[in-house]
């Protein structure tokens, strides 16, 4: 189910267009690396409990198996300086800190991980959901928060060039702007290529003479 | 119940093991302290009976015989623990029994528990005092070498943020060893100090390592009067490690060294030596050890129960006159108000008193930034020997 709200009519949010939160944990493809004596056994017990398929290492692996949705990683000042390509800002699975120490060593290297949320060894039962929930929350809000930041980058770079390649034309062909932009459209349609592509050859070919005549 | 007439307590320090000697201080010192209380009667008429095992600086063993304590022993207060690691150990399981420990131990903060009184300093009551100190006398260029764990790793990060906010402050460099590194780590170690000339260094290394950094850095003929070694743990009993001379002109931040001219402390040192000669030097562990038993026999007067809930409404609040001065456990965090004070080692392998402070600090376990400012504060009633 899409978490974006369809354009139902204005009878208020229905059950069935309301955006979800809960994901349901059912299934999940779960990795912890967390060592044996520091009760490894009661949170995997109780991710299993919960429905997650569990798999459990210690020290941290550098390549996870194939699909992984989540990962349980223990931070450690022995471990300060390990670096795995799943760890940092840009991972791409939520990753959920576990420390055993609640100082500022410690949560700063559980934030380089890139961790989503953070759990505290001795653990309990209650807890584990709730870390879970949040992190996989965050992590989705921020994967959908990414994507929209780049495709507005993307856009705004367009806008740049197309307002670029108007100022050429007006320029060079003395038209008015809407004109201009008619041109860009018309050429694109007629080489079957995007209106960007069209609008950097005009100022790359803008460009070219220019800097010859001179 | 009402018929018993002794309390067995629980007694964790490790008799074997990379801090051994340090634990054994806090041992004695714990064995001395009841010693006392039962001399003078016990408590409401009860003998105190300490039951004690050795968990060879080894947090799993810690924690077995933590449970063994409970569970077979009965006990429900516990006196224990040095290393970080072993504290952690041992919380887990007074949390599950809903016991108490008292831990005499200088640590890195960030920790509450309401199953632990924390009797050592925090480090707003040593490592503040300690890069004040040495960054005013010495310069704020600092070379930090300690065992890798928490607490190294922890109290480097505030005398870092310190030296970084002060004018020309640098880490020069950051160096962790293993709890069992030999000589040779050491020479290396030093070698480096050396090149990099810091203004001072900082040392968190503890137990048998402390000795073969302070031999290593006086082979090498470093001069301790331009380049000290400034430290939270060296104290009497690692210095009774090394050869006479070794440690002479570095410096530790500690609320008690031997030398502190109290009578209170001064009788207490003649009475220990009497019951257990001089093979255990009193150092700023032993101390807490020793006061820290006090507190829990003052309270229990009260309560006549050590059941955790019966004991911490007297505990919680409560004061005693130490060695170092009046102490008082914080109802809200279950630190202890201490007397924090640096000294510099001098010739005769004493502890030299540099700086004291007049009146107690109150831990604030949880501060994660140590100003500057709200210590030059503090300097107003600080007694400095040094001027």
């Amino acid at each position: 189910m899409p978490r974006t709200r369809s354009l139902v009519p204005d009878v208020g949010l229905t059950r069935s267009t309301e955006a979800i939160y809960f994901r349901n944990p059912r299934d999940l493809r779960v990795m912890v690396f967390v060592p044996e004596d520091w009760d490894r056994e009661m949170l995997s017990q109780q991710l299993k409990r919960i429905g997650c398929q569990v798999s459990a290492a210690w020290p941290p692996m550098p390549k996870l198996p194939d699909k992984t949705d989540l990962i349980f990683c223990a931070a450690m000042v022995q471990q300060a300086s390990i670096k795995m390509e799943w760890m940092g800002a840009e991972c791409m699975i939520p990753v959920i800190a576990v420390v055993n120490y609640e100082n500022p060593t410690i949560l700063e290297l559980a934030l380089r991980m890139g961790a989503k949320n953070i759990l505290v060894s001795p653990f309990r039962s209650s807890g584990v959901l709730s870390a879970l929930t949040a992190s996989l929350h965050s992590h989705e809000e921020f994967q959908v928060l990414r994507r929209q930041k780049l495709r507005l980058e993307e856009k705004l770079l367009f806008a740049v060039l197309i307002s670029d390649a108007k100022a050429v034309l007006m320029r060079t062909g003395s038209m008015s702007n809407s004109d201009a932009y008619q041109r860009l459209r018309n050429q694109a349609m007629t080489l079957r290529i995007s209106i960007e592509e069209v609008a950097r050859s005009v100022i790359d070919a803008d460009t070219l003479l220019t800097r010859t005549i001179k | 119940m009402a018929a018993q007439k002794f309390i067995k307590v629980g007694v964790l320090f490790s008799s074997s093991g990379p801090t051994a000697k340090i634990e054994t201080s806090q041992l004695k010192a714990t064995l001395f302290a009841i010693d006392e209380i039962n001399q003078a009667g016990g408590i409401n008429g009860k003998e105190l009976i300490p039951v004690h095992y050795d968990p060879s600086s080894d947090p799993v063993k810690f924690r077995f015989f933590a449970e063994k304590l409970i569970l077979e022993d009965n006990v429900n207060v516990i006196f224990g623990c040095y290393l970080s690691s072993t504290r952690k150990a041992v919380l887990a399981v007074v949390e599950k029994w809903q016991r108490l420990l008292f831990y005499p131990t200088p640590y890195e903060g960030f920790e509450f528990s309401r199953n632990i009184i924390y009797t050592g300093p925090a480090p707003n009551q040593n490592s503040a005092q300690l890069a004040e100190f040495m960054s005013r006398n010495f310069g704020p260029r600092v070379y930090m070498v300690g065992n890798d764990y928490i607490y190294p790793h922890e109290s480097n990060r505030i005398m870092r943020d310190f030296m970084l906010n002060r004018l020309g402050g640098a880490n020069v460099a950051e160096r962790y060893v293993a709890m069992d590194a030999d000589e040779s780590v050491f020479k290396d170690i030093v070698r480096h100090i050396k090149e990099t000339k810091p203004d001072f260094i900082f040392s968190t290394v503890v137990g048998n390592c402390t000795k073969l950094l302070y031999e290593a850095y006086a082979e090498a003929g470093l001069s301790s009067e331009k380049m000290p070694i400034a430290s939270l743990t060296t104290c009497e009993a690692e210095l009774s490690q090394m050869s006479p001379g070794i440690a002479n002109g570095h410096f530790t931040a500690a609320p008690y060294f031997q030398s502190v001219g109290t009578e209170t402390n001064e009788q207490c040192i003649v009475r220990f030596r009497m019951k257990f000669g001089t093979e255990v030097e009193p150092n700023m562990c032993w101390e807490a050890a020793y006061f820290q038993v006090h507190l829990f026999a003052q309270a229990m007067y009260k309560s006549d129960s050590d059941a955790i809930d019966q004991l911490l409404p007297s505990l919680l609040g409560s004061e005693f006159n130490a060695p170092q001065g009046q102490v008082r456990i914080n109802p809200i965090n279950h630190h202890t108000r201490l007397n924090p004070r640096i000294a510099r080692i001098s010739y005769a392998d004493k502890f030299e008193i540099v700086q004291e402070i007049s009146s107690g600090i109150d831990a604030d376990p949880y501060l994660l930034k140590h100003e500057r400012s709200d210590l030059q504060e503090l300097q107003q009633s600080v007694i400095d020997y040094d001027a």
